[in-house]
């Protein structure tokens, strides 16, 4: 199908389960491949005609469609992002950036060659300090516009810890040839789902990095055994361990998930992408989505009355300097 | 407000995670929200009311901006349509009712949007390059050479040799515009920098059976720069490079081919037609010279060899030796032509750098 079926919102898709027990809170994921090949095209002529203008525009709208048909226990995820502030935050970068091309070719005039290739390494070193807290800015700004049954989710305070678990992590996995990495991304995620919530409730990762490291080692070593093949097993186990140990309220995730589910998700993914030349993007991240998505579910009490809205807050520069130093945060 | 039928809907107060069922009433004038007790949750008047349709299967979130906070979630369809009719503001999906018209729509003026851009492009990047002044060209030039680093050939006699072919092709006001760099390589080549200076290898003399073939491929080099192919080509360049960004930017992640790809093959096919100009315009330049073309011409057969198994000649920056080779034999050659050198000079600057060669 090339398309939706309708441009209704209510074109015909599968329904969803109706006789869920109220403790098990499913996932779904209700958009079509044909939808989001329409949205890309739409933005890809105006972000043209508009000679890239439109491009933050373009970023929102893609992200609206993509969250607003995520439904987690019968309420979807609303995006509240702006292309508008977006576009703001971009000339932010913008300037700054024309500010540092002025001061290099100033310090080329005044002082030569290699004083501006000074300035330009000494760039990379006064950024690199930045990166965790440009990831952490991005996923606060990403969750400050992103809503559940009317509440806004949010991440606290908690860069700092942040950048240091980051830092500390990156040596430590360097200096152990990767076998702390188990561990390091076990402690990131930590920092994260703490730090995250939907108002006034905070998720809990509940998950110990010896059990983490257990899995890891014997995850490190079967791949390399395997030549890479272990590693979807391992990713699975991983994915399952997470979602096991993270707690909201009452209830605790579950993802069925198996190193075949992966083995096959990522065929799929480079086959059907590399015979469509990329075309087929919209339909692979769309039933990536739904896959993944399906699997996951919460199982226990949410006590819903009594959790309450919070302030959210989040800048849309960290969002663009995400995207300008390609640190992946953005989908 | 006038009172109607009742739909059920759920209401979010955008202050605790509670939904509260609801019965909805619509009329033209806007929409009333009615708890399961009685109680009124909300009176939205039709000025102010925003739909969101972006979601598929089956909802719609609906507020107010009297009350931005507060949601009605729609899951019933005729529920929906009442109140879509009404709202002042509408987030639909592209396309509306008519998907697979957007679609080919969106198609179409893509396709047309490529096409204008890929034929615009050559005479824009052109446009630019020839307002900018030549002298910002050089000084550009010198830090290309510069970060290029070439070890040079410093044989006098060699250089003596080329500066002759050199003023024979270059007219008095020209003389002064270009610089010939000798250096040492083990691959026949000849390239122009953005600004005059023109690099010829060693192993390009070394390999050269008449003085005419080192004519012919300086006349070419020169053609580049006087055409400004070099500056063209890096505008044009960056200007493609800019549109994809802006295009596909977006998406670059998600697509499995490089994204540059395609734009580096559109860019084949302008650099092939500046080579195309810059044989035309060396043909001219070597008669007006009083030089034969033929040097070129016989260059070019011996490079058809390699070139046949360098690889198809569509992915080459350059047009193929058979296309050049008949384009050349198409013109007639200049009767009375002399050499370009005589044996003595060729044999100097063919073995000028010979002792200091790699």
């Amino acid at each position: 199908m090339l398309v939706a079926d309708s441009g209704s919102p209510f074109a015909p898709v599968p329904q969803q389960p109706q006789a869920t027990p109220p403790d098990l809170h499913r996932f779904a994921f209700h958009g079509t491949g044909g939808a989001l090949f329409a949205l890309v095209l739409k933005n890809m002529v105006l972000t043209l005609v508009t000679l890239g203008i439109y491009l933050p525009w373009a970023k929102t709208a893609r992200r609206t469609f993509l969250w607003q048909n995520i439904e987690i226990a019968g309420h979807r995820l609303r995006y509240h992002g702006t292309g508008r502030e977006l576009f703001f935050g971009y000339l932010k970068l913008v300037l700054a950036y024309v500010v540092f091309i002025g001061v290099a070719i100033t310090a080329r005039r005044l002082f030569g060659e290699t004083a501006a290739a000074a300035i330009q390494v000494g760039l990379v070193f006064v950024i690199m300090p930045f990166v965790p807290f440009v990831i952490w800015g991005s996923r606060r700004y990403l969750l400050s516009r992103t809503s559940w049954r009317g509440i806004p989710f949010r991440l606290t305070d908690g860069a700092g810890t942040f950048a240091k678990t980051f830092f500390v992590g990156t040596l430590l996995t360097i200096l152990t040839f990767g076998f702390y990495s188990p561990v390091f991304a076990n402690r990131m995620y930590r920092v994260f789902m703490n730090h995250t919530g939907v108002g006034t409730k905070l998720f809990e990762y509940r998950g110990d990095d010896r059990s983490v490291f257990k899995i890891g080692v014997k995850g490190i070593l079967l791949t390399i055994v395997t030549l890479g093949v272990y590693s979807f097993w391992y990713n699975a186990e991983i994915a399952r361990y997470r979602a096991q140990h993270t707690w909201f309220d009452g209830a605790h995730g579950e993802i069925k998930l198996a190193g075949v589910d992966l083995f096959a998700l990522t065929m799929l993914q480079v086959f059907g992408l590399t015979f469509t030349l990329g075309l087929a993007f919209p339909w692979v991240t769309t039933y990536t989505l739904r896959f993944m998505l399906e699997r996951l579910t919460f199982i226990g009490p949410i006590d819903y009355a009594h959790i309450y809205r919070a302030p959210s807050e989040g800048n849309a520069v960290a969002d663009g300097l995400a995207d300008a130093l390609d640190l992946g945060t953005a989908l | 407000m006038s009172t109607g039928e009742r739909y059920a809907a759920q209401f979010l107060d955008g202050w605790s995670l509670a939904a509260v069922d609801v019965h909805v009433q619509v009329s033209h004038a806007g929409l009333r929200i009615v708890d399961a007790s009685g109680g009124e949750r909300g009176a939205w008047t039709a000025t102010g009311l925003a739909c969101d349709a972006m979601q598929q299967g089956g909802v719609m979130h609906v507020s107010h901006a009297s009350a931005p906070q507060e949601t009605l979630v729609v899951a019933d369809p005729a529920l929906a349509s009442r109140v879509l009719a009404i709202c002042e503001r509408v987030e639909a999906l592209p396309g509306g009712r008519h998907p697979a018209r957007f679609v080919v729509i969106c198609s179409v003026a893509l396709v047309l949007l490529g096409a204008a851009a890929y034929y615009a492009m050559p005479q824009l990047a052109h446009f630019i390059a020839v307002n900018i002044p030549l002298e910002h060209e050089r000084a550009f030039g010198s830090r290309v050479e510069a970060l290029l680093d070439l070890a040079g050939c410093q044989s006098k006699p060699a250089h003596a040799a080329l500066e002759r072919i050199e003023r024979k092709l270059l007219g008095t006001s020209q003389q002064n515009l270009f610089e010939v760099r000798l250096i040492e390589a083990k691959e026949p080549n000849a390239f122009a920098l953005p600004g005059g200076v023109i690099v010829v290898t060693t192993a390009l003399l070394k390999e050269a059976a008449s003085p005419d073939e080192i004519a012919g491929v300086l006349a070419h080099e020169i053609e580049h720069v006087v055409q400004r192919h070099v500056l063209t080509g890096l505008i044009r360049d960056a200007l493609l490079s800019g549109l994809w960004a802006v295009s596909v930017g977006d998406y670059s992640g998600l697509l499995v081919v490089d994204p540059t790809t395609a734009y580096r093959v559109a860019n084949l096919q302008f650099s092939r037609a500046d080579e195309m100009a810059a044989d035309s315009g060396a043909v001219t330049r070597l008669h007006r010279a009083g030089l034969s073309h033929r040097g070129m011409l016989s260059f070019f057969k011996r490079r058809q060899k390699e070139a046949s198994l360098a690889g198809p000649s569509w992915l080459s920056t350059h047009p193929s030796a058979s296309d050049r080779i008949a384009r050349l034999n198409a013109v007639k050659d200049l009767p009375g032509a002399q050499p370009a050198l005589d044996a003595e000079d060729f044999a100097l600057l063919r073995t000028g750098c010979a002792s200091t060669a790699k």
